[in-house]
């Protein structure tokens, strides 16, 4: 399994051939090739980002702009309770659904019938879990060799077998000792390799790593510290800052075969917040600029080397990480670009050539509106433009909050209008910053020292859109406002449709060329996790989660009131549509 | 160590004992109740001066991740404000935690968390 890339136009034939069966009873057996071509098969969503590409684009048309208005329910599954409800992206492969929920739960159904074929609970080290913020999130699996592949909130990676859901290994990946940290985001299949990246940005201790485990033993194959692994890293953390410092990728990446990359995003440099201020290069609790914390790396996929690298927010003042959202990978021109969105609202358009060090900047614009936390980013270079530090003391009105004006759900792109469909939020915070003292090195404690209020935007409420532009010139070609912003994952398809998972539970689906709502359908309760479309039997079928709860959901009730107050942060279900 | 079912006073040494301290307010030598000197097993290092509890920075590095303005209003937590909670059940959660929220036990002595829990008692409700 040396050359990966000349099996690519083998298993192209092999996949339109599968494609012209279509949903054959032949079992599609995944492995790393079959991904490299994922997008060429809309049968099935067999990784969290739909493709390499990170497109979340389906190409189905059966339900199209047309007849969408005649989309009904199909089938429901409701798992066992989920805490902070159902964050994950299902996966399809042959007409089998599967799909976590919280706390390590992993469900197998029929796609067409929703009928369970198994059901797997992880056994988590309930003290461990629980003593991160980020508990008992789970935001889905990946699939390949015939296992389901699941990260777990104590650092375990667990692979199960796809057809009977039973254990095949179960790995403690990331130890205690390397911090109290541990997996809430999906893994990917590259290769045979399952990459997954560690939590924890604002939890004290080194290194943040990102993990190339093997598909087939779950030995670990490399390990990337993003924080404190090379000497560029330490160097940029005055005081061996790096030992308390976070980082990590806590969101699921991609893979880039033309250059054999892992391209991933990084999370935040703790503690949150620097009470340092203005002085932050030299002094402060982490002088410097805090590599690779709130930076994208890309990574030799072979040996997880540093090829190079980018740091959105250097010297991180605000908790806007880049673990957030999606890599598009556009083409135009013969030209090749990777689009990604960092929390602060802003789309970096990057050259998807990883010999420029740093990576080389195509365009950066600004996707957020009421920002002031900086004054805008040079199109040319990527530099932040006019900071607004938050020293120790307190901030008014500072924008976006820490939730960032974009979260970590996903974009979507359909190639065929060219746009990028994109969810913004508008909100602000005031904050008094306070000095934390740094827990002890690599402990994995929280480290921040703030205390914060939500606020509305000045002169106006809080709010939300989806917008549809240009990915690489940032040129808008429609935007439809929310009154409350959305926090899921959005799905494009070939129908031109664009499906908006709504905060209040309203599902709808967009005309991909104008934003005109051609379809809702309420959920009866709000979403923040994924939504894909596959077949079963040949038909098609739109597949959402649904359940409310997290850090940044827990901002809506004070800031909207109903139906957020009352909405139950311990539930969610799978809900899956088709045409009747 | 499951504070919740032992008595408050007479658990003081043994969880004083635990105290990590990393957020501020170390544990005074004369914060300990004398009557159960014959109970506590080794003594932390003495601190010279009895240092204050600073509250709000116990809790803007310890809760404010959750819970907006010092407790005075709902988020991923909820308001602690008003709260209808004991003091006695104050301490448990904090220590305990209810998923999501993380226990304390490990990383705060327990006077800060008597400190926090007290803290919280005290917080006037708003209203809103
Ligand atoms: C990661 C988020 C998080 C952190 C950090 C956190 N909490 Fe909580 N807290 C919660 C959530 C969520 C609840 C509601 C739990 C439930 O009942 O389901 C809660 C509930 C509580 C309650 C119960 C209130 C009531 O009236 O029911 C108290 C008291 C409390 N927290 C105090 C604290 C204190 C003090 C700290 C810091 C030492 C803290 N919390 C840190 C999330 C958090």
């Amino acid at each position: 399994m040396k050359h990966w890339s000349t099996q690519l136009t083998a298993s192209v034939k092999a996949l339109s051939v599968a494609a012209l069966i279509g949903t054959s009873s032949a079992a599609l057996a995944v492995d790393g090739n079959t991904l490299l071509n994922a997008d060429k098969d809309p049968n099935n969503w067999l990784t969290y980002h739909g493709s390499y590409k990170s497109w979340h684009y389906s190409d189905l048309g059966q339900i199209n702009a047309a007849n969408v208005k005649n989309l009904k329910v199909s089938w429901v599954h409701t798992p066992s309770a989920s805490k902070r409800g159902v964050q994950s992206f299902p996966l399809a492969v042959d007409g089998v659904l599967y799909y976590t929920s919280a706390s390590g739960q992993v469900w197998a159904l029929d796609g067409a019938t929703g009928e369970v074929k198994w059901k797997y609970s992880a056994k988590l080290d309930q003290e461990r879990s629980e003593g991160t913020f980020y508990n008992p999130y789970n935001r889905g699996i990946a699939i390949g060799y015939g296992n389901v592949y699941m990260g777990t909130t104590d650092g375990r990676v667990i692979a199960l077998d796809m057809n009977t859901g039973k254990v095949v290994w179960d790995k403690m990946i990331l130890t205690v000792e390397g911090g109290n940290k541990g997996f809430t985001g999906a893994p990917v299949l590259v290769k045979d390799m399952i990459v997954i990246g560690s939590n924890g940005g604002e939890l004290s201790g080194c290194c943040g790593p990102i993990f190339a485990v093997d598909a087939k033993t779950g030995e670990v194959r490399w390990q990337f510290d993003t924080i404190g692994g090379d000497e560029r890293s330490r160097a940029s953390w005055g005081n061996d800052s790096w030992k308390t410092g976070g980082g990590g990728g806590w969101m699921t990446g991609t893979y880039d075969a033309v250059t054999n990359s892992i391209w991933w995003g990084t999370a935040n440099p703790a503690p949150d917040y620097d009470w340092g201020g203005d002085d932050w290069k030299t002094s402060g609790a982490r002088p410097g600029d805090n590599l690779y914390s709130s930076s994208v790396v890309v990574l030799n996929a072979d040996t997880g080397e540093l090829k190079s690298w980018f740091q959105e927010m250097p010297h991180d003042a605000w908790d806007f990480d880049s673990a957030v959202g999606e890599f598009m990978s556009i083409e135009r021109g013969g030209k090749r670009y990777m689009v990604h969105p960092n929390k602060g609202g802003i789309m970096f358009v990057y050259n998807a050539d990883p010999s420029h060090a740093p990576l080389k900047i195509e365009n950066a614009y600004m996707t957020g509106k009421t920002f002031n936390y900086i004054k805008g980013v040079d199109a040319k270079t990527g530099q932040l433009i006019g900071r607004r530090e938050l020293p120790e003391g307190k901030h008014t009105n500072v924008c976006p909050a820490i939730d960032g004006a974009t979260s970590w759900n996903t974009g979507a792109y359909n190639p065929n209008t060219g746009l990028m469909y994109k969810v913004g939020q508008e909100w602000c915070f005031d904050i008094e910053v306070v000095k934390a003292d740094p827990p002890p090195a690599f402990s994995g404690q929280a480290y921040f020292g703030a205390s914060w209020t939500s606020t509305h935007p000045e002169g106006r409420k809080a709010f939300g859109y989806v917008t549809a532009r240009d990915p690489i010139s940032g040129t808008i070609k429609w935007e439809k406002e929310y009154k409350y912003p959305p926090l899921a994952s959005l799905l494009a398809t070939k129908g031109n449709l664009v499906f908006v998972p709504g905060a209040n539970g309203v599902f709808e689906a967009l005309d991909a060329r104008s934003g005109a709502t051609l379809w809702s359908h309420n959920n009866g309760i709000g979403h923040h996790g994924g939504v894909i479309s596959y077949t079963a039997k040949g038909k098609q079928y739109v597949a959402v989660v649904t359940g409310w709860g997290s850090h940044v959901a827990g901002n809506y009730c004070p800031l909207f009131g109903e139906p957020f107050c009352s909405m139950p942060t311990d539930a969610g279900q799978l809900l899956v549509f088709a045409l009747p | 160590m499951k504070v919740a079912t032992m008595t408050m006073r007479g658990c003081l040494l043994v969880l004083a004992s635990l105290t990590v301290g990393s957020a501020g307010g170390v544990l005074a030598a004369d914060d300990i109740n004398p009557a159960s000197e014959t109970a506590k097993p080794t003594e932390p290092a003495a601190a010279p001066e009895k240092p204050k509890i600073d509250i709000r920075k116990l809790f803007a590095t310890n809760c404010s991740w959750c819970h907006q303005d010092y407790g005075m209003k709902a988020a991923d937590g909820p308001k602690l404000a008003g709260t209808s909670m004991t003091e006695e059940q104050l301490i448990e959660q904090i220590s305990r935690g209810k998923s999501p929220m993380p226990g304390f036990r490990k990383t705060l002595s327990k006077e800060q968390i008597e400190a926090l829990a007290k803290y919280i008692k005290g917080l006037k409700d708003p209203g809103n």
